[in-house]
């Protein structure tokens, strides 16, 4: 780009491409078709049929879970509270040949319409306590028109759309509630508007302002890496949170939301009823434009300071809670600012990327000669997925990061002494990065093995050494003996008995550490096949490794696609680069650090999370191993491999690939499943 | 702004090898301060405190006989530092009236021992029905199985405010008993106060940052060189030759 004047032509430009498609090519339905929006009442419409008949519908394995977990936490509970433990009873579930099943009603209303009709948006409204759903046929001269389609009715809003898309005369409606509901109630809504969708746009800018960007700004592109990560971080990051909104779709949310939430206030905190729900997941979610509206609406008119729940917290905080500083700045900013719901989630997912993109940022600067593989890494769709969340994991990835590409710097200049500011730098890194998952900072340990040119003398270097092992030493030993923290759950935290995992049944601390000592041969047998049936369900499809939490996983290609690129990167230089390698030692080490991190990354899930001597391992996940990445791709640095063209190619077939994956995944994703 | 920031960086560059250490050494005086001068916490154990339609009130007035109410219950393997009741008010204002209550511990001959004797100021309740603290004055006594009694005291001359009551719930609580005495009759409730047991523990706030920090800056420290910087024209070292640089 030539100028300021170049730069701000080319945005304008690209957006009105970009408003001019969203009208030709997405709202073609309204312009054609120009029907009033068409409301029946079925409780005092006669021409309308109702019919209320009982059923059972078969309860998924999520809900039987969630029934199990319950009563094996309340049987804890008792124990605990030295009670007789009584099985409560659900009426309202029925068991048939083993299946468990839920009483409920169908209320199918059929109605014949006027004219033909074109309709966009089709609603359904009625007062519900518990959650319900419905699904609807359209016809055409009686004939079916397309399958039917469900939609959900959360009774929090009292809606739910389904969006239609075709022409018929008349329609079948399926509602499913648990108890008989009102037909009076019920109101019914066919609509046609026009309407631009805002992130549809602002996708199609995104997508035409990479391109260009990658096409016209050349220098910028091969020289400033850094700020071409941060320009497509901020950009698809954005996508992110506004597309996604109020919906808790990232890896335990609610718990985070909590966490963020109460830190973003002194020693009172005030609880409005929508956090409140938002921290026990339990806002409504939306699946289109239309019921964001109603959701929006909800929680604002539930975003009362008036009423607020007022509970107290202590002034000190556990030291580990301070990952949340970017999320709970987000929120403390909304509520200074008295900024609706939406918009204080929103800020608080903003703190935590601006966060992600500023330390990733001074990764790739600082990352010489492999700077390329960074922002590669920091441009991962599960790291910015998880940077644009609320989460801790952005914190414990992007500081992870930074702290590799320091080390990887020390690495790579081995007769250069190591500075204070290197140190304070790496250690810095690997303890923020370290506070929650502080099995990571075992990585730190590299740094024990420094050959001796690096320091001033042998003394300085011992102790130097020594007091790297005290770091990591006393973060491990946080994890088997947490400082005690002010709250009522002192006696239940102290109590080793009681420690594991409460979303799984069966899981005991110290019940699981008892069976490893007492099998070492058959938990190794455990571990090691784990370990190796991960690696090979992620590289040949058993699988899927990119993803975006909750909303979905790609293909197991799009993980080879990240794999040949990342190989490509950290294999090949230009002919004029010369680059230099980690050496033969510090390869086996760095092979032998990912090896020992990944056994205690899986041994803490055994622990915590898995039943006693269950033969697999349960709850761990792909992302658990980001910060191995650059530790084991720095291990193919060599300056033997070189390609005819320049660093700018490299880039921009780096930058595309990523760049495009992300986009395709918020197209995929968050526009066209929950946005439309 | 930036000859400022230079100037810093001049000195810091300068006098490094004084002020890491120092750092250093207030990181580990801060370590050690952390662990000398905890933080003393409340911790509240909600031992009864489920509300329902079926509770009821005891009154510490029946007719015109003063009542007072005992509550015996086993503390935890630590003292206890106060409880929080149910105090309903009656609609009255009750100023200057007070809750007088009593913690008595029992000594291995069946007898109870009195510890702690406090009043709390029933006229700075806020609203009629409140969940209040009451803390035991010499609560590192309060271990074992003890017995509190409350009684109210009204202000004197004041005849128009209503007794107020203790809330009580049918919930009986293993190894706790709720009794109201009037006339020296003792008569065992059906039922529990509802109470939580308040306790406290130690926090170390700060400890956990100190003790990194402290190995953290030791390990910056030993990167710096301690070398005296070489002058010229003078002898380097015992029985050597003259430096000639």
């Amino acid at each position: 780009m030539k100028s300021k004047g170049t730069v701000g032509f080319a945005i304008l430009f690209i957006i009105t491409i970009a408003v001019v498609l969203e009208c030709v090519g997405f709202q073609f339905h309204a312009v054609t078709n120009k029907e009033k929006p068409l409301v029946i009442k079925p409780g005092a419409d006669k021409q309308v049929e109702v019919v209320v008949q009982d059923g059972l519908a078969k309860l998924t394995e999520d809900e039987v879970k969630a029934i199990e977990v319950e009563r094996e936490n309340r049987k804890l509970l008792a124990e605990y509270n030295n009670e007789e433990y009584v099985e409560e009873v659900d009426e309202s579930l029925v068991e048939k040949d083993g299946t468990l099943y839920r009483k409920i009603k169908q209320t199918t209303i059929t109605t014949k319409l006027p004219a033909v009709y074109y309709a966009h948006e089709f609603k359904v409204e009625c007062a519900l306590l518990e959650k319900g759903g419905y699904s609807v046929t359209t016809y055409l001269q009686d004939k079916s028109v397309n399958k039917s389609v469900y939609c959900s009715i959360n009774p929090k809003i009292g809606a739910g759309v389904a969006l239609l898309n075709s022409s018929f005369d008349s329609f079948s409606v399926v509602l499913t509630t648990e108890k008989e509901i009102d037909t009076d109630s019920i109101t019914i809504s066919l609509s046609n508007d026009f309407s631009l969708n805002w992130l549809r746009i602002a996708i199609i800018a995104c997508v035409m302002g990479a391109i260009a960007l990658l096409i016209f700004s050349k220098k910028f592109v091969k020289d400033k890496p850094e700020w071409v990560f941060a320009i497509f971080a901020f950009a698809i990051g954005s996508l992110l949170i506004w597309g996604i909104g109020t919906n808790q779709v990232s890896f335990d949310e609610y718990v985070h939301a909590k966490k963020a939430y109460d830190f973003s206030f002194g020693t009172t905190i005030e609880t409005t009823e929508s956090a409140m729900q938002m921290k026990g997941n339990l806002l409504p979610f939306f699946y289109n434009r239309a019921e964001r509206k109603l959701v929006e609406a909800y929680e604002q008119e539930n975003h009362d300071y008036s009423w607020a729940d007022i509970t107290y917290q202590s002034r000190f905080r556990r030291s580990e809670d301070r990952v949340y500083y970017p999320n709970s700045a987000g929120f403390f900013i909304g509520r200074k600012l008295g900024a609706d719901f939406a918009t204080s989630v929103a800020l608080a997912k903003y703190g935590n990327l601006l966060m992600y993109i500023v330390v990733v940022f001074f990764a790739v600067k600082l990352a010489n000669k492999f700077n390329m593989l960074v922002a590669l890494i920091g441009l991962l769709p599960n790291n910015l997925f998880i940077a644009s969340a609320i989460s801790y994991d952005g914190v414990v990835t992007a500081f992870l990061l930074l702290a590799t590409v320091l080390i990887t710097n020390e690495l790579l200049e081995p007769e250069k002494k190591i500075t204070w500011q290197s140190t304070l730098g790496i250690l810095f890194a690997y303890v923020i990065g370290s506070l929650t998952k502080p099995v990571y900072i075992v990585m730190a340990l590299m740094l024990v093995f420094l050959g001796k040119k690096k320091f001033e003398n042998r003394f300085q270097e011992v102790v130097f050494k020594l007091s790297v092992c005290v770091v990591a030493g006393l973060m491990l030993y946080a994890i088997f003996k947490p400082l005690p923290a002010a709250g009522g759950d002192y006696q239940l935290v102290g109590n080793a008995s009681f420690l594991g995992d409460k979303r799984n049944v069966g899981t005991s601390f110290s019940g699981q550490i008892s069976y490893i000592l007492a099998n070492p041969l058959t938990y190794t047998k455990v571990l090691l096949g784990s370990m190796f049936g991960m690696l090979w369900d992620y590289l040949f499809g058993g699988d899927s490794f990119i993803g975006y939490a909750y909303l979905g996983f790609k293909s197991w290609i799009w993980t080879w696609v990240c794999v040949v690129v990342a190989f490509f990167t950290a294999l090949f230089s230009e002919k004029n680069e010369k680059r230099k390698s980690i050496g033969l030692k510090y390869i086996l080490l760095n092979l032998l650090m990912i090896f020992g991190t990944s056994a205690i990354v899986l041994t803490s899930m055994y622990v915590s999370y898995t039943p006693v001597g269950a033969e697999t391992i349960s709850g761990v996940q792909g992302r658990y191993f980001i910060p191995l990445f650059l530790p084991f791709f720095s291990c193919l640095f060599q300056d033997k491999c070189k390609i005819s063209f320049s660093k700018l190619w490299v880039n921009r077939i780096g930058f595309f690939v990523m760049t495009g994956l992300n986009l395709y995944m918020v197209t995929d994703l968050v526009l066209v499943a929950m946005n439309l | 702004m930036k000859n400022c920031f230079n100037k810093f960086l001049t000195f810091l560059n300068k006098n490094l090898q004084v002020i890491l250490p120092m750092i250093t050494l207030f990181c580990l005086a801060g370590f050690i301060g952390s662990l000398v001068f905890p933080n003393e916490v409340l911790d509240t154990n909600r031992a009864n405190t489920e509300e329902s339609e079926e509770d009821f009130y005891i009154s510490f007035l029946r007719g015109e006989e003063p009542v007072e109410i005992a509550y015996e219950m086993t503390t935890e393997a630590r003292p206890l530092k106060g409880v929080q009741v149910g105090i309903h008010k009656n609609g009255s204002a009750l100023a200057g009236a007070n809750l007088i209550y009593h913690v008595y511990v029992k000594q291995g001959d069946g007898s109870y021992k009195l510890v702690s004797e406090n009043a709390y100021d029933l006229g700075s309740q806020t609203y009629d029905f409140q969940y209040v603290y009451l803390p035991f004055s010499s609560s590192d006594l309060c271990e074992g199985k003890v017995k509190i009694t409350f009684c109210y005291q009204p202000a004197a001359g004041n005849t128009t405010d209503k007794a107020p009551a203790l809330r009580v719930n049918a919930t009986l609580l293993e190894n706790t008993v709720t009794k109201y005495i009037v006339k020296k009759q003792e008569q065992i409730v059906e039922g529990g106060l509802l109470i939580s047991y308040i306790y406290s523990h130690d926090t170390y706030p700060f400890l956990y940052d100190f003790r990194i920090l402290t190995f953290v800056f030791l390990a910056a420290t030993m990167t710096l060189s301690y070398k005296k910087p070489e002058k010229k024209g003078v002898w380097r070292k015992k029985g050597g030759d003259f430096n000639e640089k």
